[in-house]
């Protein structure tokens, strides 16, 4: 009976986990490639990139709202960092400034983007879905803008310039490690830690189960949903730094629809998109199973016709096993 | 006198968007004295109709409690499985050169998969009780895969497109240009569903509580269903309309176009969490984006101008409430549940 039990405990983190192996095992066969040095490398650092932004919409989605404003936000990031530097080719602005500079402003910027958000909808009491829309269409205006001060020509051109600061956190190692990896594993223990063991990351649960009963509670839950928001802004905006780096290239349409892939790694991670359920070990793995899979296939050759119809039908999949897990679990309850 | 009441009674929750429609429009007509002639009207009616049309299937969604994130995509298919069946048409792919037959077959034929697609959404989330969010995400992205799928990822053209086809898109009804007549078809459709039908009342019941109207009786299930289906034909409707207007389909049709339409219900007043909302509200809503972005064109501003002014005036529009001055805390429109 026990043992049953066990089995019957088997949830949708363990049923991702599993397909991925099954994945990494079947893409092996198919392509041996597949496990080399040069394609590891590739994997590793398109999951660092979209993990660190996933992080932040783990914050979100968990006091039951949803930040659609990420994938601007990534391009805003970058066009702001890759701007600030003045050496872009045909840069027509006279500001110049160091890296870190860049990169502490830009993080700023989105942070700042992000802080919108959270009073939007924190004091205004705008639906989340709404709201960040809002500001993802101011965000990738502002992306025009900056773009066009800083390259003037034809509106929309990108910023290609050479930094030695951007080259490494987009394609830099430390000891054979990606650094975008180092600095991804960072925010994970960060998050990990604040949302597992401090007073703030456990208000951030009961903000997103019941607000009402966080208010009674005493918990200042308009100031947490203000620092989740802060939080995943400055982290799409990091993300996109990366995306900067690796490409030396920043662009306007950049990351434009990410905000999905971002919200599927949660949910194929088991975070309720109610809120108040889930959390950032869920998250990695959702968005390593989808670095995996997005790998893999283009590495076995699937038209990307079947890619689309293969993603669609796997996170209706993953999400329906959760629930029904669930379910049978309640009627064993009872 | 009677008359008079009811239309301020239909006007009145919907007095701050109305009077920030008024405004673009006087703003419009002072800055820009081309905006004011009938050309341009009969202009913008014509263009936000293919949108206008897919908002009302989204009030209808949101009034549930749910959304439809797979429109763009539906729109594609629509366009592309009726374009591929219309005589005349072509494409370096085999689908669209095996079956011909006459176009208001073919139109059935699109609006069939398209209401196909809107049924897996439904029972999707029905059945599998898979969050309305998450399943037309997936159904976003599957559908888009049948597209290329359907279409290989060549456009469809005409040699030549046939009169009844084109009447579709370019045609004119008087001086009304038909899609401008199918819009507004729509919205008599959308609004007597939704006030004279008891279809269209339980949507505001199941939206408002769900578990109360399950207890009342109402089909909760089956409507919810029927809700996603007429979804996505009001998106085939206007995935065939631009196809007709462009003579043109292709895989990448009506990509994003969810957002556009979802912040101009949402912008009508209709409330995200399900329950509350009008039709009334919604052609208000689309009609405040299409005269901003009409009037942006005629003054020649770079197109992210309208990207910045789009954000500003949801959140200025939704948050009005809260930041004006008022009777009762919680009462106005806003909702913080997703």
């Amino acid at each position: 009976m026990y043992k049953r039990r066990q089995i019957l405990s088997f949830n949708q983190q363990k049923l991702v986990l599993f397909l991925m192996l099954v994945m990494i095992v079947s893409f092996t066969l198919i392509k041996p490639e597949f496990i080399n040095a040069r394609s590891v490398d590739n994997i590793l650092r398109t999951f660092s990139m979209y993990g660190i932004a996933s992080m932040g919409m783990t914050l979100v989605i968990l006091t039951g709202g949803t930040d659609l404003s990420a994938g601007s936000n990534m391009a805003l990031a970058g066009v702001v960092g890759a701007g600030l530097l003045g050496n872009a080719i045909g840069a027509a602005n006279p500001i110049k400034l160091p890296f870190i500079l860049t990169v502490v402003i830009a993080l700023a910027v989105c942070g700042g983007i992000g802080c919108l958000n959270g009073l939007c909808i924190a004091k205004l009491h705008i639906a989340p879905f709404v709201s960040t829309l809002a500001t993802m269409s101011i965000s990738r205006g502002f992306v025009y803008v900056v773009a066009d001060f800083v390259v003037r020509g034809v509106s929309g051109s990108p910023i290609t310039f050479m930094n030695n600061g951007y080259y490494m956190i987009g394609l830099g190692n430390v000891w054979k490690i990606p650094i975008q990896l180092l600095i991804f594993i960072f925010t994970f223990v960060l998050l990990y830690v604040m949302l597992k063991h401090t007073r703030v990351g456990r208000a951030v649960y009961t903000v997103g189960g019941n607000r009402e009963v966080a208010r009674l509670a005493g918990m200042q839950s308009d100031n947490i949903i203000l620092l989740c928001y802060t939080l995943c802004g400055a982290l799409a905006g990091l993300s996109g730094l990366i995306l900067v780096g690796k490409l030396s290239s920043a662009s306007t349409v950049a990351a434009q629809g990410y905000e999905l892939d971002f919200i599927t790694a949660v949910a194929l991670g088991g975070t309720s998109m109610s809120g108040g359920n889930g959390g950032v070990v869920g998250t990695l793995i959702g968005t390593a199973f989808l670095a995996v899979m997005n790998n893999g296939l283009d590495m076995i050759n699937i038209p990307s016709f079947y890619q689309y119809l293969i993603k669609g039908a796997i996170l209706v999949f993953a999400v329906y096993i959760d629930i029904f897990f669930q379910k049978r679990a309640e009627c064993n309850k009872q | 006198m009677r008359k008079s009441l009811r239309v301020e009674k239909a006007l009145k929750p919907h007095a701050v968007i109305l009077i920030t429609l008024l405004v673009l429009i006087t703003g419009m007509s002072i800055i820009a004295p081309n905006f004011m002639t009938v050309g341009n009207m009969i202009d913008i009616i014509r263009v936000n109709s293919i949108k206008g049309i897919m908002s009302v299937g989204m009030t209808c969604v949101l009034l549930t409690g749910g959304i439809d994130l797979s429109v763009g995509s539906t729109f594609a298919v629509a366009g592309a499985v009726t374009a591929s069946f219309v005589s005349g048409s072509y494409s370096d792919y085999i689908t669209s050169n095996l079956f011909k037959c006459n176009t208001f077959v073919a139109i059935l034929i699109g609006l069939a998969a398209a209401a196909a697609i809107g049924l897996v959404n439904g029972l999707i989330i029905v059945k599998l009780k898979v969050e309305p969010f998450i399943a037309t995400l997936a159904m976003m992205t599957f559908a888009r895969g049948i597209t290329y799928l359907y279409t290989g990822g060549y456009p469809i053209n005409f040699k030549p497109i046939p009169d009844d086809f084109a009447w579709f898109g370019k045609g004119y009804f008087g001086i009304l240009p038909v899609p401008a007549l199918i819009f507004i078809l729509v919205i008599c459709l959308g609004g007597y569903l939704l006030k004279y039908t008891q279809y269209g009342r339980s949507l505001f019941a199941i939206g408002g509580n769900k578990e109360a109207a399950e207890l009342s009786g109402i089909p909760v299930e089956r409507n919810v269903c029927l809700t996603y289906i007429i979804m996505a034909v009001f998106a085939g409707i206007a995935g065939i309309i631009m196809t007709s207007r462009v003579a043109s389909a292709s895989a990448v049709a009506g990509e994003s176009y969810e957002m556009d339409i979802i912040a101009s219900v949402v912008l009508g007043g209709t409330v995200q969490s399900g329950g509350a909302g009008s039709i009334t509200g919604t052609v208000i809503g689309v009609f405040i984006f299409g005269i901003i972005e009409n009037g942006l064109n005629i003054l020649g501003m770079p197109t992210y101008f309208k990207l910045l002014i789009k954000g500003i005036v949801i959140i200025l529009a939704l948050g009005g409430h809260f930041i004006l001055p008022q009777k009762k805390a919680g009462e106005a429109g806003g909702n913080t549940d997703v």
